[in-house]
Formats: structure tokens, sequence, C-alpha cells
């Protein structure tokens, strides 16, 4: 059984790795293929914040009482995370590579921060302090593959 | 339950590491100055006072200050920390830091007993509150079990080793100023000659410098640029290995071993360490363009011929480098290793620091968004190769005018064309940062 922290941490890189490969094929002028590999990270991600949002999230909150702290915080920048997406999404649409590879440093830039904090934090304060971790780890395996 | 580590928007204000990047130039122009005003005399020994006085704007007016303002913001991305009263804290050991760096190169070049002394009092204050808010910060991360550890134990060692290096400093210094004369059995104990000169050097160097570059690069080599993690032995060992290296060095007055071999281990740990940054950024994702792996690379390749040419140079005494080893290879280091990390990473600091402060400040109004610049309109590609160029150019300008000192206007021209060059970048990127902070301001209100 994976734990939340674990599974978690896997989707991260799992989303990093596509964006890179999304990416590269900007940076090689390869418009398919970025089409391609970007609906593939722009699904993952959707998937990876929404579990959070509605599963994670609420559990913390209720586990430790702080429902306008970290939470808040992460579910803000989630809402710049989207619309860093949709900025991009319209670069690709016109192929502006230059206008891309900005957006695409930035929304990388945002995400590790963001991820960083929720490896660092929020992920093992979640699993230590919900009585059951397990069947939530579940839950967001679960919504993630759907 | 423990919430201290939840720090979310611990991030100091933007304009406390500027302040410390901004100062950095400033340096290398008094470098510059140097330079035109000592010629070609300069460069006849490491002992000449102007040559003092020039490394000293290195390592302390530039990397040190560098260092500084960059470890103000990075401790809390990398670590969740951050200093107690920053505000405090980075103003004063900024003012005196400016002031006293200022005045230990005018203490080298006029060695007048009142800037003597005035540059002891201000750099003590400078590190004295520095280093003192360092610890502080760190002190609650003893207990911390997050996997961040790696990074703050080798933090930790690098401000120990500042500490011991700024120590050695002020007693070197002190006796310049003549406090131990008529001393006789304690000048009998420290001998304060070239022998604790370079022991102070290697210390800045492996130690404080190195150090904090190998702590740094654990977390932003794989953040950046989504290479894996360093391996768990290297993370876990190896800044201990320095360290142990670096006591011995420090040691070493107590039995007779040669300084030669000091540097000869430091060397080949130094080298092992570029051969796995070499490793780990093949490795990575991201294969787009980068400056700054452009960046890590010039350092780590610089890194392996300096060591091999230490060793050709033991063991077949090179005719070229005759008498000018010790510059040579430290202007190498300097130059090749350290200065072109930290300015890799400065490129990718100076936008992301002003992206993710203006990003904060959307958290709280969505709509702001629309006017956030994306990275590279902070500092373009083109610019940052510019940069790299100019670097290059000047670093191999710097080799050559040591082993022909006749060419110093070369590289006196080379060295105010790059740090003009980065100053300007930095200006503007502070000048779309304060223009999109008006326009947040506005909408807010
Ligand atoms: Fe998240
Ligand atoms: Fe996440």
């Amino acid at each position: 059984m994976t734990s939340i922290p674990q599974y978690m941490t896997e989707k991260h890189r799992e989303c990093d790795d596509i964006f890179t490969e999304a990416e590269s094929a900007v940076a090689a002028e390869n418009w398919p293929l970025a089409q391609q590999q970007w609906q593939a990270f722009a699904n993952e991600l959707a998937l990876h914040l929404e579990a959070e949002e509605s599963i994670l999230f609420p559990q913390f909150e209720q586990a430790t009482g702080m429902t306008s702290g970290p939470t808040y915080v992460m579910r803000s920048e989630h809402e710049q995370m989207r619309a860093l997406v949709a900025d991009l999404e319209k670069a690709l649409a016109e192929q502006d590579k230059g206008e891309f590879l900005g957006l695409s440093e930035t929304l990388m830039v945002l995400m590790q921060q963001h991820n960083m904090k929720e490896e660092m934090m929020l992920y093992p304060m979640t699993q230590q302090n919900i009585p059951d971790a397990d069947k939530v780890a579940e839950q967001l395996q679960s919504h993630c593959q759907s | 339950m423990n919430l201290s580590g939840l720090s979310f928007n611990a991030l100091p204000p933007v304009h406390l590491p500027f302040r410390f990047f901004l100062s950095a130039p400033i340096f290398a122009f008094f470098c510059v100055t140097i330079l035109l005003t000592y010629g070609e005399s300069l460069w006849l020994s490491r002992w000449h006072p102007a040559m003092l006085a020039l490394t000293h704007g290195f390592t302390l007016g530039i990397i040190t200050m560098v260092m500084m303002g960059a470890l103000l913001q990075i401790l809390p991305v990398v670590a969740g920390i951050s200093f107690p009263k920053v505000e405090r804290i980075a103003t004063i050991s900024h003012v005196f830091m400016v002031i006293g760096s200022a005045s230990l190169l005018l203490s080298f070049l006029f060695p007048h007993s009142l800037i003597i002394l005035f540059s002891i009092i201000s750099l003590t204050l400078a590190f004295g509150v520095f280093i003192g808010g360092l610890f502080w910060a760190l002190a609650p991360t003893l207990k911390q079990t997050f996997n961040q550890g790696d990074t703050l134990v080798v933090i930790r060692l690098a401000t120990i080793a500042l500490l011991v290096v700024i120590l050695l400093g002020l007693l070197l210094q002190l006796n310049r100023f003549g406090l131990y004369a008529g001393f006789s059995s304690l000048t009998a104990w420290l001998p304060f000659d070239k022998f604790y000169t370079n022991i102070h050097a290697l210390l800045g160097g492996f130690g404080w410098m190195g150090l904090l570059i190998i702590a740094v690069s654990f977390q932003v080599i794989p953040m950046f640029h989504v290479a894996p993690s360093f391996p768990q032995p290297v993370r876990k060992y190896f800044a201990k290995l320095i360290a142990i290296s670096l006591i011995a060095l420090l040691c070493s007055s107590f039995f007779e071993f040669e300084l030669k071999w000091f540097i000869a281990v430091l060397l080949v740990l130094q080298s092992f360490y570029v051969l796995v940054v070499i490793n780990v950024l093949r490795k990575r994702k991201r294969k787009v363009p980068d400056i700054t792996v452009r960046y890590w690379f010039l350092a780590s390749v610089s890194m392996l011929f300096l060591t091999l040419l230490y060793f050709i140079d033991e063991f077949f005494s090179l005719k070229a480098l005759q008498g000018k080893q010790d510059l040579f290879f430290s202007g190498a280091f300097i130059y090749f290793y350290l200065l072109s990390i930290l300015q890799g990473l400065l490129i990718k600091i100076l936008p992301f620091l002003s992206y993710t402060h203006l990003q904060q400040r959307c958290l709280m109004n969505f709509e702001a968004m629309q006017y956030l610049p994306h990275m590279h309109q902070f500092i373009s590609k083109q610019q940052a190769n510019v940069l790299w160029f100019l670097h290059l150019l000047a670093a191999c300008s710097l080799l050559i005018v040591i082993l022909q000192p006749g060419l110093y206007l070369a590289f006196s021209a080379l060295l105010t064309i790059e740090f003009a060059y980065l100053f300007w970048i930095m200006v503007q990127t502070v000048s779309i940062y304060k223009k999109t902070s008006e326009k947040i301001t506005q909408l807010d209100s």
C-alpha cells in the first residue's frame, strides 16, 4: 500500500515528465507531437489538482482545523496554474514558440515551488494527522486514474 | 502538532536580495580601477597588496555579496525557513558589507591603521549580524527531518566554514593593525604569516563558497532542470568529506604535512563532485536550451581541467606556469568555477524571484495575473546568451593576463563589459518588477 506522500509525489514526477516532453517538442517545432504531449499533460495536471482540491485538502482542513491557511494558498496557486495553462494553450495554438517557452519556464517555476511545499509539508502532515490515510490514498488513486 | 515549519509565505521583501546583487558589479568596477592603476606590476606576485585587494574584490565584494543576498531567498524556497527580523538583518549586514569590503580593499592599497581598523569593525558587524541571523534561522531545523535535510546540513557546514574564514581574516587584519606587537608569546603561538593566509583562502574557496554551491545544487538542479536527485551517498557524505579535509587542513600546523597535498585532495574531491553534476545534468529530462545548464557545464569541465593541469604541473613542472601557479589556479577556480556557477544561478534567480514575489501578490487578487510577465520577459534568452559569451571571454582573458601581464588592458576592458552588461540586466529586471508591482497596486486600490 503506497502512502499519500509517496503516491502524490510520484504523480508530480509523472506530470514533470510529460511536461518536459511537450516542451521539448515545441522547442524542436514538432507541433503535432507537442499538441499530443500537451494534451496528455493538461489532463494529468487537471486530475491531480482536482484530486487535491476535492479529496486531500478537505481531509487536511478537517484534521488540522486550518481552513484558511496552507490550503487557501495551495488552491489559489492551482488557479494560477490553470490560468498559465490556458495562456500556454493559446501560444501552442498560435505556434508561437518564444511565447510558449517563456510561459512554460514560468509554469515550471510555479509548479516546482508549489510541489515542493506540498511534498515537504502538506502531504506528510496529512498522512500523519488523518485517521484513515490508506483509504484516502486509495481514493486519490482512483480519482487520478479515471 | 508542529506547525512552525509551515512558513508558506516566508519570502523576504524582494528589495533585500536585490540590494546585495546590485552591489556586486560595483565591486567589479572597483577591481577594474585597481587593474588600471597598478598595470603590469600587479601580476608579479599573489602577495602584491594590490593583488590581495583584487582577490578580495572578487571573493568578498562580488561572490560573497551575491551569496549572502541569495541565501536570504534560498532558505525559504529550499527549506521553508527564513531569517528572523530579515529586514533589519539584511539591511545592517548589507550596509556594513559594502563599507567593510570597500575599506578592506583600500586598506591593502593604503595600509593606514585607521583604514585597517575601520575595515575590521565594519566587517565584524556585517558578518556578526549575518552569521548570527543564519545560525538563528538554522537552529530550529536541527530537529526537523523533512527531506530537504541534506541541503540544510551542507548549508550549516558552509556557514561554519564562513565563520572560520572570517575569524582568520580578522586575526590577520588585526595583526596588520599591529595589535600583537609586543606580545611575542602570542605571535609565537599563532604565526600570522603566509601559512594562515593560505588556510584562510582555501577555507573560503572550498569551504564557504564551494560547499554553498554544493548545497544549493542538490536542490536547484533537480528542480530547475527536472533532473534526477543527486545520489544518496553523495548527498549524505560528500560535503562531510570536504569538511573533514578542511578541518585536517586547519590542524595541519601541528603536524608536518605539506599544503600541496591538501590542495590535491580538495581538488580531487571537487572534481568528483563536478563529475556527479555532469552525470546528473546529462540525465535531466528538461532538454530545452537553457543557459544555466551551459554555465554548469562550463564550470564543471573547467574544474576537471584545472585539477588535471594541477597534477601535470606537480609532476612535470610546466614552464609556462613557473612561479605563477598560485595565481593561475586560484584565478581559474574563481572565474571559471565559482563565478560561472554564480552567474548561471543569477540568470535563473533574478526572474524567478521577481516572478514569485509578483505571483504571491496575485494570490489575493486573481485579476492581477494578467499583468504578470513571463520568465523570459524579465531576461530574454538572447541577453542570457550574450552574458555567457562575455563571461567566457573575460575568464579566458584573465588566464592570459596572468601568463602575459602586459595584456592587462584586455582583461580590464572585458571585465568592465561583462559586469556592465550584468548590471544592466539586473536594473532591467528590477524596473520590470517595479512597473508590474505598481500596476497590481493600482488594481488593488
Ligand atoms: Fe497542488
Ligand atoms: Fe500536488
